[in-house]
């Protein structure tokens, strides 16, 4: 009887170890937002805008999966990543799968919680299209001893014509191409580089480089015009101290072809695009406080049509909005916003300003 | 026999993992590479027994506390290695104190993912150092915050105010 007594006994603490070892293996997450946006005049929006959920998995100490399942709008369902992370040194990692595109600060670093105001900012919507993934293979790490950290991909490109249909034109640039890893066509690789220097207590800065050429379906491919040459370049700077914080970017486009496309597609392509912002926020409560109150403002300024090639420029995609508000983080990783948004363009037209408030969480 | 070899063979994975100051092998590794280049005159460490007998406070049971002997067995400081939680895994740190008890290095031994990797930077480290065990470290006051790296940043600096908290207990108990 004792005998069997120490062998359940022994069972049970067995059983217990490896429940926790298995448990390790695996990470829950997930982040998400809710909006409430009210353009001026006209009739307010409510909407979960996304919600999303992140599995990680470790498979051993060196190969690792990371994956995230996303809803948006309620019904939309993606994959927003999943990738097989491969640690071959401290320094050094060999991944592939569905990515982030290292372009600017938004992209990788999108969860409510960490950017001020209800929306993304535009210039990370419409010149760089956050979220932005596309599958690919690559390498990521840190120079020793150097406070500079690196990642290197080659990825799948944006679509850009179908025979039928041109997916990148001039509102919202190349937003529209995003093939996200869904069943998507491949015919020309694109090389994505970003390096971030983090030197400087407080600071960070990122430079990024996008290379390549648009996709265009099997059919279509060999026709003058269905793919566009793309060169995109990113500056970043975020800061921090105490209770003070600033962020900005600049992102330039420069697009080559695009007067071909526009011809093919019957579309507007401008051949450059840029953008900038610059941001700052303050804490207006104690550091020794687990909740933190935020006034920012940020100015933004993109112009979808920098330059134009055999079609007109159109003044109103030359755009600049100030945005102003709140971010009231009530607990690490729960954040209630409310923000004004007043908009501008290049024409003589008047541009509708926006209310918004929200909610973000993330675990 | 069978029945004690089966008894043997399901105790094992618990003999493994409990707390007997056994690092795993890379971290043990990485730790006495730091503890020879941090102290000229380092040559042994032993063991501090911690049990909620002598920590009153919340610790992990597979934290480790170190006495560090010179050659004549002087104690010429601690070595305090934990684990503390990054976005999706762990990493490993030691907070090395002088004999007086004053930080004298936090360093990150084994760190397993991508984000927020920028706490293994020695310059954003060195802000722990100085810091005695009647102090408690203020988050963004006293260390600053990294963007991109808020999650390990935070996770590490409340590590190591529990590690201050943990080493004031057992000086005012006289556990060391």
């Amino acid at each position: 009887m004792k005998k069997i007594t120490i062998f359940l006994l022994a069972t049970v603490l067995s059983v217990g170890v490896f429940a926790q070892e298995e448990k390790s293996k695996l990470t829950w997450g997930g982040y998400g937002e809710v909006f409430y946006n009210q353009v001026e005049g006209a009739n307010g929006k409510l909407d979960v805008n996304r919600f999303v959920v992140l599995m990680g998995y470790k498979f051993s100490d060196k190969v690792s999966l990371l994956s995230e399942i996303e809803y948006e709008h309620v019904n939309e369902v993606y994959v927003e990543q999943f990738y097989l992370n491969y640690k071959l040194t401290d320094n050094f990692n060999v991944r592939g799968g569905l990515m982030l595109v290292p372009m600017g600060i938004i992209n990788e670093y999108h969860e409510s919680p960490v950017f001020n105001g209800v929306d993304r900012p535009s210039v990370d919507k419409n010149i760089v299209p956050t979220t932005w993934r596309e599958i690919g293979v690559g390498v990521t790490g840190k120079f020793a001893e150097m406070p500079l950290s690196y990642q290197a991909y080659i990825f799948n490109g944006f679509k850009s014509y179908d025979g039928t249909k041109g997916y990148i034109g001039g509102s919202s640039g190349l937003r529209g191409g995003r093939q996200k890893g869904a069943s998507s066509t491949v015919n020309k690789p694109n090389l994505s580089l970003k390096f971030d220097y983090y030197g400087v207590t407080g600071l960070k800065l990122g430079l990024a480089g996008y290379f390549g050429r648009t996709q265009a379906t099997d059919n279509v491919d060999m026709l003058d015009g269905a793919d566009v040459g793309i060169s995109m370049l990113g500056l970043d700077a975020r800061y921090t101290i105490n209770r003070f914080n600033a962020r900005g970017q600049y992102v330039y486009t420069d697009i080559t072809d695009a007067a071909a496309y526009n011809a093919l597609a019957n579309k507007d392509l401008g051949s450059a695009m840029k953008g900038w912002y610059l941001e700052t926020s303050y804490n207006l409560l104690p550091l020794d406080k687990e909740q933190e109150l935020h006034a920012f403002a940020r100015y933004e300024q993109y112009d979808t049509h920098a330059k134009v090639d055999g079609i007109t420029k159109n003044n109103a995609y030359d755009r600049n909005e100030l945005t102003f508000g709140f971010n009231y983080h009530v607990a690490k990783g729960a954040v209630v916003k409310v923000d004004y948004q007043i908009k501008d363009d290049a024409t003589a037209n008047s541009v509708k300003n926006q209310f918004n408030m929200g909610i973000g969480i993330m675990f | 026999m069978i029945k004690l070899l089966s008894i043997f063979f399901y105790l094992l994975p618990s003999f493994i993992f409990s707390q007997n100051g056994n690092l795993p092998v890379n971290v043990e590794n990485k730790l006495q590479k730091e503890l020879k280049e941090h102290f000229s005159n380092y040559h042994n460490k032993s063991l501090v027994v911690l049990d909620s007998k002598t920590v009153s406070l919340l610790y992990d049971d597979t934290d480790v506390l170190y006495t560090l002997k010179d050659a004549f067995s002087t104690t010429i400081g601690y070595a305090y290695i934990g684990k503390s939680k990054s976005k999706v895994s762990y990493f490993d740190y030691v907070v090395i104190f002088d004999k007086n008890m004053i930080i004298s290095k936090v360093k990150v031994l084994v760190y397993r993912e991508d984000h927020g990797f920028e706490i293994t930077h020695k310059r954003w480290l060195s802000q722990f150092i100085g810091f005695n065990s009647s102090q408690s470290i203020l988050f963004k006051k006293d260390i600053s915050a990294i963007s991109g790296a808020t999650i390990s940043a935070t996770s590490l600096t409340n590590a190591v105010n529990n590690v201050l908290q943990c080493m004031h207990q057992l000086k005012l108990t006289k556990v060391i």
